[in-house]
């Protein structure tokens, strides 16, 4: 099966917890953010197959592989390549925006992935995550993503962009509540340094979160316990 | 017939006392066209008005005085003559006298008498002839050298001219573009040593070579002073202390002391060596000294090493290399103890003690200086070893070593294959002595790699034998620069190195720039493409081929190195630039004429390729490279996750022939690709 991908980030330290890892960023999103700065060029398209191969290669340096966006659940190859690398002995991360529950149902059910991330782009409320993402559905998808990652055994962890005024740490208590309430701890800030969300399509980088990270862990002390 | 001499002695401009002479008085009224009788008439009466202790300018205005007195025309002409002055290059105003042009030709020149004196008199009817009051002693030469142009005696100007640099570039250096008063010092005495290396030490075709661009000849400035690299074994000045011109230090008695010695053998180093210095297996060979003292009094240690050694010196790179404990191959050999003593003892009882040190010394530069900043210098080998994974608290060693490599230091992680052993970045056979671990590059060569494609015209027949002509011309510089050092070991001018001249394993190295390049000229491809990685191999083994046997023939250590300085790649893809603009393959902005090639035998650093295919590819040069081989791991995070990186670094000791390798993160193809994280 072909996948389209815009590129592959051949080493990442960070997109793999604790591991050095490939990304293969695929094409395509259902999502629309307002902020966002993916660059989905869609210029690469491969065989499955020819890819496992790719990494097979390297394995004794790098064996662990993220599937990340823009979206890699839009894509049925994505599933086929970590399954094919799974069975190679590699160790899987699935990067998801959470808007396909039910293929996020399946990769948990084939036990394709070792890990799952959800990046949650808005606070989870209708209204705000629509505005944000551009679907009215995002967020109710997204809930159901945490749903099945609540009843899975498949090690998760989230990120949240903060864009404010959009997305700013006065909504981290409300979403660090709803993740408690799915039994979900591990989540990871980032800011998003863009400067003015009303220009999306000034591309810049994130940068990590540290303060609001600290006042995360403080909720989730107060909140978990 | 001449007047006798007196007992007045005469001041002259530069201070210096002498007996006056009549004779002097009666030669400047000749010079000056006045009949010899008259001449010594005036001298004889001028004899008796001075005084001792007379200047000679005061002599002259007494001459004129007489002059006037007898023969108004005369002193006219007497003082039309001399009233052109020199300022001297020893500070003074003098009356010019072209007698000093003669005598300075024929030292400095060989120049036959009868010549010097024709080229005087053509010089000083030149400088007449501008009707200058004053003239310097530059612009005599300056005149003297136009003439012996003039007349064809080309090796004599070039022995008579004078070095230095031009005033515009002087006075930039002295208002701003240097960084202190030190640089400035540095770089106007760099600029007259390079001038000497090209015009009085190197014969022409190896100056011609460096300045046309075929090869680089590193450190130009110290060719003729200095040797490049050293790496010190510790073990001697520990055992007999520090001897410098004034004074001796007594062997180390505590841990403080030890760091002392360390300090003082690399400021004693900076006389001998001009590029780097380090201290290999430095927390082994300290290990002894802080022996019974707790992990708070071991990191103080630590941290007084790194402080000391970072405030070094002006810029001069310092290293340090580290080992997790005690290395099998050092366990059973006897240890300097505090006190000088070799005793009974072996490094290998001192293993915690070394661990404890490595820990701390990571630790203390994972924790940056006393603003958290990190330590750019000095740069710190960590060693990665098999046989550590099973030593406890190896994981937290690493982590440290990592954190520190990643905070914006340039350190750089090293993994001895098999039996080999490392002394810094050099390679050795296991077969060499392990009582002095001490060893020193004197010279780098650098070849220009592309040119010789640019040159071949596409030929491979062409292109090898273009490049055993460059092999073997980097190898005249070399032999050169071994004679040259070895007569300055002999008169003693580089007292560190003399003393481990004999010990110590002398490396020569030949380096080489722009192998990427070279084969995108000569077949299209990128070393990363298609087959071209296979002649890049092809054109590398060659090279160690011709270094190995020249080695054998020479007796001397002949090795190829990927020396780590971003100058070569720079200034000979932009003389490249220049000369063959229709063939350049250069990376940068040629508009802006900032070309510059790939580094050694790297792969271009923003080519597409998956880590494992790069690693493979330019861990293939690095057993050739026994002179040092680096490679450089692209990170992508400004932050990355330093578990990630330990991890990786296992990896690739164990799985690549990478014998050395650093981690960075920046904008890659803004610059030449060398230099740290951040």
């Amino acid at each position: 099966m072909e996948l389209i991908f815009s590129h592959i980030e051949h080493l990442s330290t960070t997109a793999y917890p604790g591991r050095p890892c490939s990304v293969v960023h695929t094409h395509g999103c259902p999502l629309t953010c307002i902020y966002c700065t993916a660059e989905d060029t869609g210029a690469g398209r491969a065989e499955t197959q020819k890819l496992v191969e790719l990494f097979e290669e390297g394995k004794e340096l790098i064996d662990a592989v993220a599937i990340a966006g823009c979206e890699p659940l839009k894509q049925e190859a994505s599933l086929e390549l970590a399954a094919q690398l799974k069975e190679k002995g590699f160790d899987i991360k699935i990067h998801t925006t959470g808007y396909y529950p039910d293929v996020l149902e399946k990769v948990v059910d084939e036990g394709i992935a070792d890990l799952v991330e959800i990046e949650i782009k808005a606070p989870l409320d209708t209204e705000r995550y629509a505005m944000v993402t551009g679907k009215e559905d995002a967020a109710e998808m997204v809930f159901q993503s945490l749903e099945v990652l609540s009843s899975s055994q498949v090690p998760c962890r989230i990120t949240a962009t903060l864009a404010p005024p959009v997305f700013s740490h006065e909504d981290l208590p409300e979403l660090v509540h709803a993740l408690a309430c799915y039994g979900l701890r591990d989540l990871k800030l980032r800011n998003y340094t863009g400067g003015d969300v009303k220009d999306p399509w000034v591309m810049h980088s994130y940068v990590e979160a540290p303060s609001q990270q600290r006042r995360c862990s403080m909720l989730h002390r107060e909140v978990i316990g | 017939m001449g007047v006798t001499g007196t007992r007045i002695r005469i001041v002259k401009a530069s201070g210096e006392i002498e007996a006056f002479d009549p004779n002097m008085v009666t030669n400047d009224c000749v010079d000056a066209g006045i009949d010899f009788w008259t001449a010594v008439e005036v001298a004889q009466e001028v004899a008796k008005r001075i005084r001792d202790g007379v200047s000679t300018r005061e002599i002259q205005q007494e001459t004129l005085r007489v002059l006037y007195a007898m023969n108004p025309e005369a002193a006219e002409r007497y003082k039309r003559y001399h009233s052109m002055y020199v300022r001297t290059s020893r500070n003074t105003i003098e009356a010019f006298d072209r007698k000093k042009i003669v005598e300075s030709l024929i030292l400095e020149t060989s120049l036959p008498r009868e010549i010097a004196e024709n080229i005087a008199r053509e010089a000083e009817a030149e400088l007449r002839r501008l009707k200058l009051e004053f003239i310097s002693a530059p612009l005599i030469r300056e005149v003297v050298n136009v003439k012996l142009l003039e007349h064809g005696f080309e090796e004599a100007r070039a022995s008579y001219t004078r070095l230095g640099m031009p005033v515009y570039d002087a006075s930039r250096l002295v208002e701003g573009e240097a960084k202190s008063a030190e640089a400035v010092h540095r770089a106007m005495a760099a600029n007259v040593l390079k001038e000497f290396a090209l015009l009085k030490v190197l014969p022409l075709t190896l100056a011609d070579a460096h300045m046309k661009g075929d090869l680089h000849i590193h450190a130009l400035e110290a060719f003729a002073t200095k040797a490049g690299t050293f790496v010190h074994d510790l073990r001697p000045y520990l055992t007999a202390g520090v001897r410098s011109g004034s004074s001796a230090t007594p062997p180390a008695e505590h841990a403080v002391e030890a760091v002392l010695t360390a300090i003082n053998a690399l400021r004693h180093g900076d006389g001998s060596f001009s590029t780097s210095q380090c201290l290999d297996y430095i927390n082994v060979w300290l290990a002894p000294y802080v022996s019974g003292m707790s992990s708070a009094e071991i990191e103080r240690v630590a941290r007084m090493l790194i402080y000391e050694v970072s405030q070094l010196g002006n810029g001069e790179r310092y290293e340090l290399g580290v080992e997790y404990g005690v290395p099998e191959f050092l366990a059973s050999e006897s240890a300097t103890l505090p006190g000088g003593d070799v005793g009974d003892s072996a490094y290998g009882d001192f293993e915690e003690e070394a661990r404890a040190l490595a820990l701390a010394l990571a630790e203390a530069f994972a924790s940056g200086d006393y603003f958290a900043r990190p330590f750019l210098c000095p740069k710190v080998y960590f060693r990665l070893r098999k046989e550590y994974v099973k030593k406890e608290g190896y994981d937290a060693y690493l982590h440290a070593a990592h954190l520190a490599a990643s905070s914006g230091a340039s350190h750089c992680f090293a993994a001895p294959h098999g039996t080999e052993l490392q002394i810094a970045n050099y390679s050795f056979s296991a077969d060499g002595s392990l009582h002095q671990l001490s060893a020193g590059m004197l010279q780098v060569v650098t070849l220009n790699l592309p040119r010789i494609a640019y040159q071949s015209d596409g030929r491979e027949r062409k292109l090898f034998e273009l490049l055993e002509e460059r092999v073997r011309l980097a190898i005249d510089a070399l032999l050169l620069k071994k004679e040259v050092i070895d007569r300055r070991v002999m008169t003693g001018m580089l007292p560190v190195l003399s003393d481990n001249y004999s010990s110590a394993r002398i490396l020569l190295g030949v380096g080489y720039v722009g192998l990427n390049e070279m084969l995108t000229a000569h077949l299209g491809e990128e070393l990363h493409e298609g087959e071209a990685a296979k002649l890049g191999e092809r054109v590398v083994r060659y090279m160690y081929a011709l270094v190995e046997q020249f080695s054998r023939d020479t007796g001397l250590s002949i090795v190829l190195t990927q020396a780590m300085d971003e100058n070569p790649a720079m200034r000979l893809a932009k003389l490249d630039h220049g000369m063959f603009a229709d063939r350049l393959v250069a990376r940068g902005n040629r508009r802006e004429g900032s070309v510059y090639y790939t580094h050694a035998s790297w792969v271009r650093a923003d080519a597409e390729l998956p880590l494992h295919r790069r690693l493979s590819i330019e861990g293939e040069f690095h057993p050739l490279c026994r002179g040092g081989a680096v490679s450089r791991i692209l990170i992508g995070e400004a932050s990355p996750d330093v578990t990630a990186l330990v991890e990786l670094s296992q990896k690739v000791a164990e799985h690549t022939k990478l014998r050395f390798w650093s981690y960075y993160h920046g904008d890659i193809g803004s610059g030449c690709d060398i230099g740290g994280f951040g």
